[in-house]
């Protein structure tokens, strides 16, 4: 693999915004999108991870706000992808133990002769 | 640092949170046993949608084989996202470490490349395992 990104130089060019304080590139939240990827069953993940692939790459080219938006963007995915998966599999669940429930009166109504 | 004692508990609380969201999911996925089907838990929505696999798809059922210690039926409903348990447990316990050491502990999600190789893995996977002809077939779940 190759070295981590160096922190910024000190003094970006004129019309850059100034560095981040800590001199690190933002947070890619690549965990986050891995994990909403493989466990929220909706495309969003994907778009989470095209983000967060953009950051340490902006950051070493010294485009650093763009790399924070791609940062806060990546983010953004995530936490939606955490929202509507969320919201999305609350619903198939709640079909899925409704249908049980049912199946499992009819299969009492059978055991108990009605 | 003045204030290191009370910094401690608090810089614990959120990987306690996230070990028990974990155990709670990893709960559900033991009782519902995605593995037999018409069960409570939910099959996939883009696949109930679509009739494709997306990357995450068998993740549950993959869970599941994991904890009963069945490591070939783990790979073999998402051997991608198996890999990448490994990989979120790493970085889970080197945060977690960074938080009780009160340093950021560079972990491999902080590598130039990792994204970007993720990215890759993932979109491939996606491609592979929905590829209708043998031997790619054998990946559908």
């Amino acid at each position: 693999m190759t070295e981590p990104p160096l922190p910024p130089p000190g003094y970006p060019p004129a019309g850059y915004p100034p560095p981040q304080p800590a001199g690190q590139a933002p947070s890619n939240h690549l965990v986050w999108s891995i994990l909403v990827t493989i466990f929220c069953c909706i495309p969003f993940g994907i778009v989470a991870i095209v983000k967060s692939s953009q950051v340490n790459g902006l950051w070493a080219q010294g485009r650093y706000a763009e790399a924070q938006a791609s940062a806060d963007s990546a983010k953004k995915w995530v936490i939606w992808s955490v929202v509507v998966g969320l919201i999305v599999n609350a619903i198939i669940i709640t079909v899925n133990l409704m249908n049980m429930n049912t199946n499992t009166n009819a299969a009492a109504m059978m055991f108990l002769g009605l | 640092m003045v204030t290191r004692q009370a910094v401690v508990p608090l810089g614990l609380g959120a990987p306690l949170l996230v070990a028990a969201s974990t155990t709670l999911v990893c709960a559900a996925v033991w009782v519902g046993d995605p593995t037999t089907p018409n069960g409570p838990l939910p099959v996939c929505p883009t696949k109930a949608l679509l009739g494709i696999d997306c990357p995450g798809c068998g993740s549950m059922r993959m869970l599941y084989s994991l904890m009963h210690g069945n490591l070939p039926a783990a790979a073999r409903f998402n051997a991608l996202a198996l890999a990448a348990m490994v990989l979120l447990v790493w970085a889970y316990l080197a945060w977690t470490y960074g938080r009780v050491t009160g340093r950021r502990i560079r972990s491999w999600q902080h590598r130039r490349w990792s994204a970007a190789v993720a990215l890759v893995l993932t979109v491939a996977w996606f491609v592979v395992r929905n590829l209708p002809f043998a031997p790619f077939s054998a990946l559908h779940v």
